[in-house]
């Protein structure tokens, strides 16, 4: 049976068939799984703003089905549907509250892709898909752009407001979340002892995007942790697909994993560990973006099943005295009930005891994955909600799961003047 | 409809440009609920603060546009949607909570204020707020006090109608009131609650709060038939126990929910029932001696026993899960909320059975078992229309079912668009009748939330109501005779309360005790039984009722004088006339009735203003309650809003108003 879509012409642009936690479903069916019942509402953080229902999961899946219905256009001529799509924070609460767990992010996604709009600034969205494209340029731009930033010339740029002059205002607040001194990767290593390049692996680790170029620190921890336990080899500068996936072309996309997982094969399907929450989440579901080729979505299936979080790898905690109280940040895309998060929690549980402080389910998360060159003005308002749990449970530490959001939160700390530390996950152990 | 521009203009003045839309995506998703219908507004205003709704109320009504209130559209009903088009009152973002008292027990909320987050915020103050629809969490105050909604505590603690002081509320007409339960006079406010935003919009609330309970204990038992299961909880209350929750499902429920949640519910069980007590420890293990001695007695299959926090989330854990449980089963679920008497549970529950096999459609089957609500969880494709047409079918015999079985449509939910259909199988056409005679009091221009409860060309779809009996007859001849001589009259028991020696009737007939029910713990009675009398009858069967034994009084006076307001609680049904002869049947046997307008309350402690009371259907008591102590009696005041009751329900004056003495 053929379920209306949104694109007719363009069915490559778009997912055929969501994988969901209670199965595979094509998009149509998946959003017709939803009730309305609006269990899903106050948890939004952009509904728990605008008090609108098209800033919430339920109107965002509405819009959604009206589309597929016929009923109305998704276009960006229609500033609603825009401010709408923009708004979204693809942090999947709503997929945690709801009884059917309705992915309404993937929904969301499936809509932008449709309006053949990213929200991100146009050049940053050239520089970061070179990264796909072609991965080596795109670290020789990257160190460029480290070098002009460490030699002042950017920040010249910037006191000049040339940056505005050349679209490349996005760069301001770039510059304020990145860490001051940046190291290459490779001198990481060196300085840490460690050997990336083992020739016979018996488990590979992916580095992200930051993990790779502005926090090697996470990178030389998680390798750190993931040799104690096996031989492990570094795929530097190895795009997975995940931007692509959020922000660019499904076809890309698809074009990249299927890169990663022929390397993978051929690597002999060995653990593929990620220190990213984001990248964790979108590889296990790599099969879904091959539902109408069989034999791919199995391979793809086998890939993920291979894929592991740096919660694998970390030691057994133990906890030795009384810890500052610690909160875990559970800014991610997509979902964040997943076996990666449990895991993750138990174990600063086991850390911290009593002291790790839990939220309640309406309280913000740091937006994940460049949502703040997305909307800058909601993603500032959600920040300012992020701080006032932190306030409000007088919390001394924040353990992220992925590097984007640490250096969210580092930022937002700094802006706000709050004493608040930092850590990935990994760093926790040896940070004590 | 079309919405002139200088209305549009004037909306946004009041509320700002942006919170004002017309766009078609904004209206497309404006036109729905957790119902199936969908209908489109012509315009939405996001409303910010509570002093805007007089306001916009009153642009709306200058330029006769119909309205509808919309706070999280959660309701299963279609409460909140538009069938004449027009404008939604979009009032999610009235979340505040104003004031939390804790030493004369109240909150002060606005009404888009979540159920849920008023329970948290007070819960470390060591209070909670007793209705918990299963969907507090998402659901608004104001939304449950338009639906009357009540939950899984009702039975003891009682539905959102009980726990609600005072209400704004802005009318039709932009007129503000404050309704407040202290005053005297009928209780407006039980009226308002469960209108469904028919008789005017609700602008703040201040409701009841309750101390947490000391302790809280959790119970399990499995049976071998439904039939256990229910008198096992008839059992219960037989014993002067009322718990704080008591759920039900049934085996195939129990099976679906146990596959899902593995929350160690034993799957060979034909009936599965978890007991909550609460209360003080001694209490408490009191109470469970008399539960198990009841359980053992009802043949029970396995009992288990939770009292820390962790046992009892697990236990609760199956039950919580049903409804996920189904959604992740279906693309769309209909859950249905028929009640009946609780002693028809099983009968009826065997008949809602029979009508989902033979519309073969899939069902998970939860009741709160002591309301006799039960909510049959109907999974269907809303894309296909063979599935939808079989589902509207089975829907309406399962609700009819309940009827026959001297039930309600609706226990909970409330009526909205989708059920006003049934109103005319449940309700004759003299008291549809009245329902459109206060709708047209309150909303003379039906602005209000239209074509909401009452159902369409009623005269020709209701049957008509039925004589009454021989005993009541001479309350007509009394209306008849005033009507032919133009000579008004006080309606009076035994004069002891009015003691006026102007023009009063009294019907001696009316004095009898038509049923005294030892299975759902109700008495029915006419109004002219002396309380004397009453109690007298209830003791010799060892039941009880709150009324005092007052050596002067009769029912009806304790029920219309004003003077023991907390009496109207555990009325369940009337029978009143009306001076031109309308027969009113309201209610019942039921612990609760969202279907209509409350017309229990419409006469509790009007002191005959309205009409004559002439059966009241209430809760009796296995064990002595407290009896209440009477309140002074103070003459009605006679505010617009009663003076334009008082005109829609005796226009010719009939009954006389008692002068307030200056």
């Amino acid at each position: 049976m053929s379920y209306p879509c949104l694109e007719p012409i363009y069915l490559q642009r778009h997912i055929d068939a969501l994988q969901t936690p209670l199965g595979e479903r094509e998009v149509y069916k998946s959003v017709a799984y939803c009730n309305r019942c609006g269990a899903c509402m106050p948890i939004c953080p952009t509904y728990q703003f605008y008090k609108q229902e098209i800033f919430s999961p339920r109107g965002r899946n509405q819009l959604l089905q009206l589309a597929l219905d016929g009923k109305i256009k998704i276009t960006s001529k229609n500033q609603q549907i825009l401010d709408s799509l923009r708004t979204c924070t693809l942090c999947g609460k709503c997929s945690e509250v709801c009884a059917g767990q309705i992915p309404t992010a993937e929904h969301v996604l499936e809509m932008r892709r449709a309006l053949h709009k990213n929200f991100l600034p146009y050049l940053l969205y050239l520089f970061l898909h070179l990264r796909t494209t072609n991965p080596k340029l795109f670290a020789r731009v990257t160190r460029v752009a480290l070098f002009l930033r460490k030699t002042g010339i950017l920040f010249i740029l910037r006191i000049l407001q040339l940056t505005r002059l050349f679209g490349l205002s996005f760069l301001n607040y770039m510059c304020h979340i990145l860490p001051a001194h940046i190291v290459s990767l490779r001198t990481a290593f060196e300085k840490a002892g460690l050997n990336p390049d083992n020739e016979t692996p018996k488990q590979i680790y992916l580095p992200s995007l930051e993990a790779e170029f502005l926090l090697p620190d996470i990178a030389c921890k998680t390798l750190d942790f993931a040799q104690r336990k096996a031989r492990t080899a570094v795929w530097q500068n190895t795009p997975c697909g995940l931007f692509e996936y959020v922000y660019g072309d499904l076809r890309c996309c698809r074009r990249t994993v299927r890169n990663l997982i022929e390397r993978h094969e051929q690597a002999g399907k060995l653990p593929l560990i990620t220190d990213s929450i984001d990248v964790y989440y979108f590889l296990k579901k790599a099969s879904q973006l091959f539902a109408k080729h069989p034999n791919m979505a199995k391979r793809a299936r086998d890939f993920s099943a291979q894929v592991k979080f740096v919660t694998d790898i970390l030691p057994t905690p133990k906890r030795t005295s009384l810890l500052p109280p610690v909160q875990l940040e559970y800014g991610s895309l997509f979902e964040r009930r997943s076996q990666a998060t449990q895991q993750a929690h138990q174990f600063l549980f086991a850390l911290f005891g009593q002291n790790l402080v839990e939220c309640l389910y309406t309280d913000a998360d740091i937006p994940a994955f460049g949502y703040s060159f997305v909307d800058k003005k909601e993603n500032a308002r959600i920040g300012a909600k992020v701080i006032e749990k932190l306030v409000r449970t007088r919390t001394n530490s924040v353990v992220a799961l992925s590097g984007l959001a640490a250096l969210e939160t580092i930022y937002l700390l700094k802006k706000y003047k709050i004493q608040t530390k930092v850590a990935h996950i990994v760093e926790v152990i040896q940070n004590r | 409809m079309e919405i002139p521009l200088k209305a549009v203009n004037s909306l946004r003045n009041i509320v700002g440009a942006t919170q004002v839309c017309t766009d078609t995506v904004s209206l497309l998703l404006n036109a729905y609920d957790c119902s199936r219908s969908r209908m489109r507004p012509d315009i939405i205003v996001h409303i910010t603060q509570t002093t805007q709704i007089a306001r916009v109320i009153q642009v709306l009504y200058k330029y006769h546009i119909p309205f509808v209130v919309r706070g999280a559209a959660s309701n299963h009903a279609g409460s909140c949607s538009t069938p004449n088009g027009g404008a939604v009152l979009q009032v999610a973002a009235l979340n505040h909570i104003l004031e939390i008292n804790t030493q004369a027990n109240y909150a002060r909320v606005e009404p888009g204020v979540i159920t849920g987050q008023l329970d948290e915020t007070l819960r470390p103050l060591g209070y909670f707020y007793a209705p918990d629809p299963a969907s507090k969490s998402f659901c608004t105050i104001g939304g449950n006090a338009a639906q009357n909604a009540s939950g899984a505590r009702c039975l003891k603690y009682g539905g959102t109608l009980d726990h609600i002081l005072s209400v704004n509320v802005v009318l039709s007409d932009g007129t503000s009131l404050t309704l407040d339960r202290s005053e005297n006079g009928p209780d407006l406010v039980g009226l308002l609650i469960g209108s469904e935003g028919t008789f005017g919009v609700i602008t703040e609330l201040k409701v009841k709060i309750l101390p947490l309970p000391a302790h809280i204990k959790t119970f399990l038992a499995t049976f071998n038939s439904l039939e256990d299961c229910i008198s096992s909880v008839t059992g219960l209350i037989a014993k002067g126990i009322t718990p704080r929750c008591v759920e039900a499902m049934d085996k195939r429920t129990l099976n679906a929910v146990e596959d899902f949640a593995h929350a160690g519910y034993p799957k060979d069980a034909e009936a599965l029932l978890l007991v909550e007590l609460d209360g003080e420890r001694t209490q408490i293990e009191r109470e469970q001696l008399v539960l198990e001695d009841v359980l053992h007695k009802h043949a029970v299959q396995t009992f288990r026993t939770a009292s820390t926090e962790e046992e009892r989330s697990h236990l609760w854990k199956g039950r919580q899960a049903a409804y996920s449980a189904m959604a992740r089963l279906s693309s769309a679920v209909l859950v249905c909320d028929g009640t009946v008497p609780r002693s028809e549970l099983p009968r009826t529950l065997r008949r809602v059975q029979e009508i989902l096999t033979k519309y073969d459609i899939t069902a998970s089957l939860l009741f709160h078992a002591g309301d006799g609500n039960f909510h049959p969880q109907l999974m269907f494709d809303e894309q296909k229309k063979t599935d939808t047409r079989a589902l509207g079918q089975a829907v309406k015999h399962i609700l009819q079912a309940c009827v026959d079985a001297g039930g309600t449509i609706s226990g909970e939910h409330g009526v909205g668009i989708e059920k006003r259909g049934l109103m005319a199988y449940q309700y004759d056409r003299d008291t549809l009748s009245v329902f459109a005679r206060l709708k047209h009091a309150f909303d003379p221009d039906n602005l209000s939330n239209p074509s909401k409860i009452i159902p369409v060309n009623f005269e020709e779809k209701a049957e008509a109501a039925r004589p009454l009996d021989v005993s009541a007859q001479p309350v007509l001849e009394a209306f008849l005779q005033a009507q032919q001589t133009h000579r008004p009259f006080f309606i009076t028991g035994q004069n002891s309360i009015l003691q006026t020696s102007e023009p009063h009737r009294n019907v001696p007939s009316l004095n009898q005790i038509c049923d005294i029910d030892l299975t759902n713990y109700t008495a029915t009675v006419q109004t002219g039984v002396t309380l004397m009398q009453l109690n007298h009858a209830l003791r010799e069967k060892n039941v009880y009722s709150v009324l005092p034994d007052t050596p002067k009084g009769t029912l009806g006076g304790a029920f219309s004088s004003g003077q023991y307001p907390d009496f109207y609680a555990d009325v369940t049904g009337i029978q009143a006339v009306l001076p031109d002869g309308t027969i009113i049947r309201y209610g019942g046997k039921l612990t609760k009735n969202a279907a209509g307008y409350n017309l229990i309350r419409l006469f509790a402690g009007a002191q005959g203003i309205f009409g004559w009371v002439t059966q009241l259907t209430f809760k009796i008591y296995a064990t002595p309650p407290r009896p209440l102590a009477p309140r002074p009696f103070i003459p009605i005041e006679q505010t617009r809003l009663i003076k334009r009751l008082k005109q829609a329900l005796d226009p010719q004056q009939i009954l006389c108003v008692t002068e307030k003495k200056k």
